[in-house]
C-alpha cells in the first residue's frame, strides 16, 4: 500500500511537537476501551491530505502556545508537565473559545475513522457497503392501540 | 439525427418526467428527454467508503450553491428563511431524497372546502389513488397495510424495519395516546424487480450504494428506455420556442458538446420541479408571450410552497443502535395533520421520525457545543451521545400565498448565462405557529419515549427547502391558473407541466409520491385524449 506524500513544510518540526502533545490533550487513549490517543491515528497526515491550508492557521495558534509556554512558565511547550501544558491551553482557549477549534474538528474525524477505534465502539471497521448492517424489524404489537382506535383520516 | 420532430420532449429526468415517460412510452410515440445533469455512478457513493460520513460533506453537498458541479444552476435565495436544496442528474432529487413515501391525505384536495384556507384542487385523492398504487409497483415501496391515518393501500413490500429506536419512540407515542405508524418508504425490503434489498447502510440521502432506494435512474428509466425513450445527458434548455398560433414548437437547448441546437416537438412537457420549471417558464419569452410562455396568468412563479421545517432532538440513556438502517425513513406520527383551530393555526403538519447521528458527527458536534469535552472526559461523553440519538422532524404544510415567489435573478446566470432564479420568500405566521406547535409536541413524545435530554432546532430549518411546489398551478379558471386539470397549459395547448409545480396546496408530508402519481395521472390523461390532445 502507498503512503500519502506529505510534505515537511506544513509544519516546522517544533510546531509538530507541540501538535503531538496537543492531539493527546484533545483525545488521550483509553486503555479500558482499547482506544488509542488522538496523537496515534495520523491525524497530521490526514489533514494534509484533505485540507493542507488549514495548517497556517494550526502553525500560528501552536507557535502562540509555545510563546505562552515560554512566557508564563519560562520553558518551551514541549518540556512543560502535562499538568502545566493543559493550564497553558487552557488559557489561551478561556481568552478565545475558537483557539484550535478547527484542528479539533479535523482530529476527531480522522479519529473516529480509524479501525482501532470504530471497533472500540461496536464498528466494523470498514465502509456501509457491501456489508451493511442489520436492524431488527420490530414488534409490531407495539401497533396495536392505534389499530384499536380506528381510521382517522378526514373524510371529504 | 437528433433534431427531427419528436413526438413528445420532456424537460428533466427526476420524478415526474421519468413517471410520465414510462407511462407514455407504451404509446410507442417517439419520446425524448433532455436532462442537464448525467447518469450516476453508485460507485462513487460514499457508503461505498469508510471514511463516507466525511466524504458526504465533500461531494453530497444538498444546496447547489455550494455543490456546484457542472450540471447545477445557481439559486439566489438570500432572501428567504429557506434555502433550496435539490440534485441535478438523471433522478433528480431522488438520487439524493430520503424516500419518506407517505401519500397526501384526502382532506389535502379540499382545503377551502374543509378549512376555509387556499384553494381546492381540481382532483381529489380518489382520482389520484389508482396512480399512486401504479406508483407504489414501478418504485418499489415499502410499508405496513392498515394505518388508520390514511386510506387503506397495500404497500407491494414489507415495511421498513424499525429497529430499537423505532420502538422506543412508538411506546412514547403510545403513552401519549397518539397515532404512529412504520413509514411507506420508497425503498426496497426484499429483492424486487432485479433490484437488491435494503442493507441498513445509514445516508441513503447520499445516494444509494446499493439501489435498494428507488431514486427513478434505478427505477423507472432504465424500464422506459428498454421501452424506446431516449435520454439525452448533459443537456441544458435554454427556453422552450413557440409559434404565432400559441403553439409550442419545441426547445432550444445546449447539447452535451456545448452546442446549441433546436429541437422540434409536437408535445413538450415541463419536469424541472417547482423552481426549475418556472425559472425556465419565465425565461421562455417571446412576442407571443413577453411575460414567459404559459404565464397569460401572471402566476408563473408565484404560489411557491415550501414545507418549512422544524425538529427537536432526544438523546436516550440506553443504546437505541440509532444509526443504523435507513436514514430518513422508520415511523411517522399523523396525529396534528388536520385542522384542529383550538391550536391558534389551520391545517396540520407530520411527525418523521428519523435516525440518529453516526459517530463522526456525534464527536463533531459534541466537541463544537461543548457536550463532548477535550481531555480525558472526551470518551465518557462520547459513549452517552453515541447511538442513543433520536430526532423528530416536523414538516409542517405550507399554505400558498402569492408574495412567495420565484423570479429571475437580474445579475446571477449559469454557465450558459441562463438567469437564476431569485426566490422570494417569507414563511407565514400560520407556517410558525404550527412549526412551535409542533416541535412542543415532538419533544413530549421524545420526554414520553424516556429521553434525558431534548433539543430543539431553530426553525424554520435553513437547509431544508427539499419540497419546491405550487408555482404553476393547477386550475379550471385560466385567470387563477397555470395548467388545466390534467396538466396542460391554459395558454399552449401542447405544453405540459408534470411536477411540484402543479401543486394547489402543499399537504404536510414530503411530496414525491404525490409529485409521481399526479406526473402518472396526467399522462394517463394524455393517453386518453391522443385523438384530441390540442382541442
Amino acid at each position: 500500500m502507498t503512503q500519502p506524500i506529505v510534505s515537511d513544510k506544513l509544519l516546522s518540526a517544533d510546531q509538530r511537537a507541540i501538535l503531538d502533545i496537543v492531539l493527546d490533550q484533545i483525545i488521550p487513549p483509553d486503555p479500558a476501551r482499547e482506544k488509542p490517543s488522538a496523537a496515534d491515528v495520523g491525524v497530521f497526515e490526514y489533514i494534509a491530505e484533505r485540507n493542507p491550508t488549514s495548517y497556517e492557521e494550526i502553525g500560528r495558534q501552536l507557535d502562540e502556545l509555545d510563546e505562552r509556554a515560554t512566557s508564563t512558565y519560562d520553558q518551551r511547550y514541549v518540556e512543560l508537565t502535562r499538568e502545566l501544558q493543559d493550564s497553558a491551553l487552557n488559557s489561551l482557549r478561556e481568552q478565545d473559545p475558537r483557539f484550535l477549534f478547527g484542528l479539533s474538528l479535523q482530529a476527531v474525524e480522522c479519529y473516529y475513522l480509524d479501525g482501532r477505534v470504530m471497533t472500540a465502539i461496536g464498528l466494523p471497521p470498514r465502509a456501509p457497503y457491501p456489508d451493511g448492517y442489520s436492524v431488527h424489524r420490530g414488534d409490531l404489537t407495539l401497533l396495536d392501540p392505534v389499530r384499536e382506535r380506528g381510521e382517522i383520516w378526514r373524510r371529504t | 439525427m437528433p433534431n427531427d420532430t419528436v413526438d413528445v420532449l420532456i424537460i428533466g429526468a427526476g420524478a415526474s418526467g421519468a413517471a410520465v415517460a414510462w407511462s407514455l412510452a407504451e404509446t410507442r410515440m417517439r419520446i425524448v428527454c433532455l436532462e442537464q445533469g448525467d447518469w450516476m455512478n453508485p460507485a462513487s457513493y460514499p457508503s461505498n467508503f469508510q471514511d463516507w460520513e466525511v466524504h458526504q460533506g465533500e461531494t453530497s453537498a444538498i444546496s447547489p450553491n455550494y455543490r456546484n458541479r457542472d450540471a447545477d444552476y445557481p439559486i439566489n435565495d438570500s432572501e428567504s428563511p429557506i434555502a433550496i436544496v435539490n440534485f441535478n442528474a438523471v433522478g433528480g432529487s431522488t438520487i439524493l431524497y430520503s424516500a419518506h413515501f407517505p401519500r397526501f391525505h384526502p382532506s389535502d384536495f379540499r382545503v377551502r372546502s374543509l378549512d376555509g384556507v387556499a384553494d381546492d384542487w381540481p382532483i381529489d385523492y380518489f382520482t389520484l389513488e389508482p396512480f399512486f398504487a401504479e406508483n407504489d409497483r414501478n418504485m418499489g415501496v415499502s410499508g405496513l397495510h392498515g394505518d388508520p391515518a390514511i386510506p387503506a393501500h397495500q404497500p407491494p413490500l414489507p415495511h421498513i424495519p424499525m429497529g430499537k429506536m423505532g420502538e422506543t419512540i412508538g411506546r412514547g407515542f403510545n403513552k401519549l395516546g397518539w397515532h404512529w405508524w412504520p413509514s411507506d418508504s420508497a425503498i426496497i425490503t426484499e429483492p424486487y424487480e432485479g433490484r437488491g434489498q435494503c442493507l441498513n447502510l445509514g445516508p441513503c440521502n447520499t445516494g444509494c450504494s446499493q439501489g435498494a432506494k428507488s431514486s427513478v435512474d434505478i427505477a423507472y428509466w432504465p424500464v422506459a428506455q428498454r421501452m424506446g425513450v431516449e435520454v439525452r445527458t448533459n443537456c441544458r434548455v435554454n427556453q422552450i420556442t413557440v409559434d404565432s398560433n400559441d403553439m409550442a414548437t419545441g426547445v432550444e437547448y445546449w447539447n452535451a458538446d456545448g452546442e446549441l441546437e433546436h429541437q422540434q416537438a409536437e408535445v413538450v412537457i415541463v419536469a424541472c420541479n417547482g423552481v426549475g420549471t418556472p425559472r425556465l417558464l419565465l425565461h421562455s419569452k417571446s412576442a407571443r408571450f413577453p411575460n414567459g410562455i404559459a404565464n397569460r396568468s401572471g402566476l408563473v412563479g408565484k404560489n411557491l410552497m415550501l414545507h418549512p421545517w422544524g425538529g427537536a432532538s432526544g438523546l436516550f440513556a440506553e443504546p437505541l443502535e440509532s444509526h443504523f438502517g435507513p436514514q430518513g425513513c422508520c415511523i411517522l406520527s399523523q396525529e396534528f395533520y388536520e385542522t384542529d383551530e383550538s391550536r391558534g393555526y389551520v391545517r396540520g403538519y407530520n411527525l418523521q421520525v428519523t435516525r440518529g447521528s453516526p459517530p463522526i458527527a456525534t464527536a463533531r458536534y459534541g466537541v463544537a457545543s461543548g457536550a463532548i469535552p477535550w481531555g480525558p472526559d472526551h470518551h465518557d461523553a462520547f459513549e452517552k451521545r453515541y447511538d442513543r440519538g433520536v430526532h423528530i422532524g416536523v414538516c409542517a404544510e405550507d399554505l400558498p400565498e402569492e408574495h412567495n415567489q420565484v423570479v429571475l435573478d437580474d445579475e446571477l446566470t449559469d454557465s450558459n448565462g441562463i438567469p437564476a432564479p431569485r426566490i422570494l420568500y417569507t414563511a407565514s405566521e400560520n407556517s410558525m405557529r404550527m412549526l412551535a406547535h409542533g416541535t412542543a409536541r415532538a419533544v413530549e413524545a421524545l420526554e414520553a419515549a424516556g429521553a434525558i435530554e431534548t433539543n430543539v432546532a431553530p426553525y424554520p430549518i435553513r437547509m431544508a427547502g427539499w419540497h419546491l411546489l405550487g408555482t404553476a398551478r393547477m386550475g379550471t379558471d385560466p385567470e387563477r391558473s397555470v395548467v388545466n386539470e390534467w396538466g396542460r397549459s391554459h395558454d399552449v395547448k401542447n405544453l405540459f407541466i408534470v411536477d411540484g409545480s402543479v401543486f394547489v396546496t402543499s399537504g404536510g408530508v414530503n411530496p414525491t409520491t404525490t409529485i409521481q402519481a399526479v406526473a402518472l395521472y396526467i399522462a394517463d390523461a394524455m393517453k386518453q385524449r391522443l385523438a384530441t390532445l390540442f382541442d
